[in-house]
């Protein structure tokens, strides 16, 4: 490669006369002896008369026309202080205000989004039957349906997740802010809700379960028969007006043509579950009832509780005298109050065992609850408030202090 | 100062011929060239007669030439990615585009040659050569150094020292 010579800069200074008479001396006595800046010199004079021999055309009628189309087009005014837009300047400022503000109070104020976001655990899920990839959306009326070896996770708006089983069929009903709904017709789920009570619920073929803050799994069957466990909180299996609440630890079942049946914990014995089952749904009548009394442990209380609403009035007065333990309980200990009350103002009568501290511990706990409802389970919160009856009656029947009929407050 | 029709069409006929052959020579293409060059008088007549001094029109117009076409140029370059693709699959090279540089060949070639500088160097080696603007013009019109003109000038000329038709 040819190395440049030091003076072709010069040559260029040189063709556009920008040099002193010194530097002009200087650099024609190099060209004497410079072949490159020579041919430089001949190319950058040779490149001017090539530019300057572009010829253009002139269309001289093009021009007067393009000319008396810019004079006819008359001048414009300075800018900024006349014209029909500067008066109009303020009036269009506010305008423009307005449309912003009123864009933000649409964006604001816009209704929550119209589905629900779906996260595949396993397998192939089906969202209004087109597989989905790793996520997909599901929208109101659309079915979910898992296989027998998919599985996913549904975002419940902003209030929690479903995680549907494999088998399961499952529709979003309704998503706004006062209410989230899923119908279940078959298969399981298992929901975790983070929200005020009443906000979501789940149709199923028997009974509608209604959220109060809670970890539940639902399974539904071929019948449309369905059953309840909650882990966390409380949950309500409701149909036509009757209901069952039902607490941590405790399952609920519900038939196609009955609707909820009576609560139970987890721990009570086949044999109790199996009479209920026939006393809810089999027409089991006194013979369930017998071996429900038979069968209760002080903890089923729950499920008595339910059944002096439901049974006959001469089932109702036995499971009545079962629960204020007048008569029929051979092991008294075991209903002995624990040592602890939510009523201080019995204290006394209960022995020095039962403590005012205890008591202001619940007091505190209840009123702590009612400010943050993701700390506490629906009851600690004071979702079921002092006034309603059940409220009352269950935590007495859990601490073992019903004690007789005024105690139930309908 | 205040151009009146007079003046102003006494500036266009002085300016506009020349300012279209920069244009085109700048752009490589004449419907354009004319577009830019009746926009800047349009421009120069309607706002800028009102602020810009009579010696001082020359440049300005010149000015505006130069950005316009570098949005041109910046603009094609944009419809050539999808747009250009498709006229050109679609529709023939214009004819009479072609005849008028075939008129000239000399043009021609000249006008491709310089294509091959980039935008800055092309502006202002033909601000120089045709329109034989001083280093000092040539700065005042795009806004940049004299030294950076010297050197703009120096460099286009090296780059086309092998291509000129000697």
């Amino acid at each position: 490669m040819v190395m440049d010579c030091n003076y072709l800069e010069k040559i260029s200074l040189l063709v556009d006369d920008r040099l002193s008479p010194f530097e002009t001396e200087e650099v024609k006595n190099h060209l004497a002896v410079c072949a490159q800046c020579r041919a430089a010199e001949t190319n950058f004079l040779a490149l001017r008369r090539q530019i300057k021999a572009i010829q253009i055309p002139r269309d001289r009628a093009a021009e007067r026309k393009v000319l008396s189309e810019i004079l006819r087009s008359g001048k414009s005014k300075p800018a900024g202080t006349t014209g029909k837009l500067f008066y109009l300047r303020p009036a269009l400022a506010a305008a423009l205000l307005i449309v912003v503000a009123f864009i933000g109070i649409l964006i604001y104020n816009r209704p929550p989004q119209k589905s629900w976001d779906v996260a595949r655990l396993e397998g192939t899920p089906r969202i209004a039957e087109k597989g989905i990839n790793e996520n997909g959306r599901l929208k109101i009326g659309e079915w979910l349906e898992t296989d027998q070896s998919s599985r996913v996770q549904i975002a419940v708006a902003d209030i929690g997740q479903v995680e549907v089983e494999p088998e399961t069929r499952i529709r979003l009903v309704e998503t706004r802010s006062a209410e989230h709904r899923l119908e279940l017709e078959r298969g399981s789920i298992n929901a975790r809700i983070n929200a005020p009570p009443r906000l979501f619920f789940v149709n199923t073929p028997s009974a509608t379960v209604i959220d109060y803050g809670c970890a539940y799994s639902l399974n539904v069957d071929e019948e449309g028969g369905s059953v309840l466990h909650v882990t966390e909180g409380w949950v309500s299996l409701a149909l036509n007006g009757r209901e069952s609440l039902v607490p941590a630890s405790a399952y609920a079942k519900s038939r196609r043509g009955f609707g909820p049946g009576t609560p139970y914990f987890e721990d009570a014995s086949g044999e109790f579950t199996d009479a209920l089952t026939k006393f809810d749904f089999e027409n089991g009548g006194a013979t369930a009832i017998d071996v429900i009394l038979a069968e209760s442990r002080q903890r089923d209380a729950l499920s008595l509780w339910y059944l002096l609403e439901r049974a006959t009035e001469s089932d109702r007065a036995r499971v009545f005298d079962r629960l204020t333990r007048r008569r029929g309980f051979s092991e008294r200990r075991d209903f002995r109050p624990r040592n602890r009350t939510i009523f201080p103002d019995r204290a006394n009568e209960r022995g020095a065992h039962r403590t005012h501290r205890d008591a202001n511990f619940r007091r505190k706990s209840f009123n702590y609850g009612r400010r943050g409802y993701e700390r506490k389970s629906s009851f600690e919160r004071g979702d079921l408030r002092p006034g309603d009856g059940r409220f009352y009656a269950s935590r007495k029947l859990e601490y073992g202090s019903l004690e007789s009929s005024s105690d139930f407050a309908f | 100062m205040t151009f009146d029709e007079e003046e102003f069409t006494q500036v266009f006929t002085e300016i506009y011929p020349s300012l279209c052959r920069f244009l085109e020579s700048f752009l490589g293409n004449r419907e354009a060239a004319q577009d830019i060059a009746q926009e800047c008088f349009m421009r120069f007549f309607r706002q800028e007669s009102n602020v810009v001094k009579a010696d001082e029109a020359r440049f300005w117009l010149f000015r505006v030439a130069r950005n316009l076409a570098l949005n041109e140029i910046r603009n094609s370059k944009k419809r050539g990615s999808f747009l250009g693709k498709i006229i050109e699959i679609f529709y023939a090279p214009r004819p009479d585009q072609a005849e008028i540089y075939e008129q000239d060949e000399a043009t021609r070639l000249a006008i491709e040659m310089l294509q091959v500088l980039p935008e800055h160097q092309r502006a202002v080696l033909l601000l120089r050569e045709q329109e034989e603007m001083s280093y000092q013009e040539i700065a005042q019109v795009l806004n940049v150094s004299e030294a950076k003109v010297k050197v703009d000038i120096f460099r286009a000329r090296k780059a086309l020292q092998k291509r000129v038709v000697v």
